[in-house]
């Protein structure tokens, strides 16, 4: 018995369990997990981008939170004090671009990207 | 980097990337420590009634009781969905990565993706390159399409980086995406005029890791706020489904 039954313990339901646990629900969680090594979940198996160079609003915001989160997660995430190790790599995204249609959607994008708290920029071939 | 037959670029200077597994194990491992109770098992069923979920039924042959159900079992998810009548336009989509290193070293560059729709991006010593195939069926596929990498990624990536001609493949690896075939986009929320205690989080068609810590709080503030408090993901609810109505997005994908 559990009030809160979450299926499936990689990236998403590790998240939802951390975000109710700190609201004090902790007690109350059940995850369940066929695979606790991960080894064929998909999150490991990912190239772990964090990028706020979305189309959607919803998407943008996700990603904004995304960074801040994962920024400080060595912070978020300690036990007895002790912090995670954990990197955030702020190496950028580059998406390059061929044609007319790209540029203008990309154009579009960037501008709902800097209205959501990116400093993305536009960048004419050199 | 070779430019001549690019228009323009996006450039996100804040953007990056984590250790994806770290990620996962530091969530866990806090959510653990506060109390919370992982089991090894795998859901296989419900039982229900005409309104709620109330049991999960396991692999094992055990159940458990429940108050609320969040399907959040990524590519798994959907098939589990569909055992009591809930269908997600979500499919297992493999997609192959190649770790590669070269005789040169290259400078540091970011997360590009090209024209071909190959990326790559720096990791330790070398590079990780992948595309995503969206032109395959779906289902669980875990072999490396070796043929891709030759006939398509390492051509791609060679003309745009020179020195990626002396590239070595080190290791590659196949994973899946949850992929949804109607928007490419996240559905979340619960299954209104169904099931109501039945929750979900799927779609996000390779870009989850970066949504992770956000649908942890859009689902608790589900459960325990009454709404979404923070951001409003009401968008990208299930009725978009019944409804056929897309939620395109343009631009960068996954």
């Amino acid at each position: 018995m559990a009030d809160i039954v979450i299926i499936g313990g990689s990236i998403m339901g590790s998240s939802i369990a951390y975000h109710l646990a700190l609201a004090g629900k902790a007690g109350d969680i059940c995850v369940i997990e066929p695979d606790p090594s991960y080894e064929f979940a998909a999150a490991p198996r990912s190239s772990g981008g964090v990028r706020l160079m979305h189309g959607l609003t919803e998407n943008i915001e996700m990603s904004v939170y995304g960074q801040e989160f994962y920024r400080d997660f060595a912070n978020r995430v300690d036990v007895d004090g002790q912090p995670g190790i954990f990197n955030f790599l702020e190496y950028g995204y580059l998406h390059l671009l061929s044609g007319g249609d790209e540029v203008a959607i990309s154009e579009k994008n960037c501008v709902l990207q800097n209205a959501c708290g990116a400093s993305n920029e536009m960048i004419d071939r050199d | 980097m070779r430019t001549d037959d690019i228009d323009a670029a996006l450039h996100g200077p804040q953007d990056g990337f984590v250790d994806p597994y770290a990620a996962v194990i530091g969530f866990r491992r806090k959510a653990r420590s506060l109390g919370v109770k992982f089991v090894q098992d795998r859901v296989v069923g419900f039982e229900a009634n005409s309104k709620m979920v109330q049991k999960a039924i396991l692999e094992t042959g055990n159940k458990i009781d429940g108050k609320v159900f969040v399907n959040v079992a990524g590519a798994w998810g959907p098939e589990l969905s569909a055992s009591i009548g809930l269908k997600f336009p979500v499919e297992p989509l493999s997609r192959s990565t190649f770790y590669v290193e070269t005789r040169e070293e290259l400078e540091t560059m970011p997360l590009t993706k090209d024209p071909s729709h190959v990326s790559f991006r720096q990791e330790g010593a070398g590079y990780t390159v992948g595309l995503t195939d969206v032109d395959v069926p779906g289902g669980f596929d875990w072999d490396v399409k070796h043929h891709l990498f030759d006939d398509i990624m390492w051509p791609a990536v060679a003309h745009r980086v020179p020195k990626f001609e002396s590239l070595k493949v080190m290791r590659s690896w196949t994973g899946h995406y949850a992929y949804n075939r109607m928007d490419g986009n996240t559905i979340i929320g619960n299954w209104s005029g169904g099931l109501e205690n039945y929750y979900f989080a799927t779609g996000f068609s390779g870009a989850g890791l970066q949504k992770g810590p956000a649908i942890g709080r859009a689902i608790k503030e589900l459960l325990l706020d009454g709404g979404y408090q923070t951001i409003d993901l009401s968008r990208m609810s299930y009725q978009r489904v019944l409804n056929n109505k897309p939620l395109l997005e343009e631009g960068f994908s996954a």
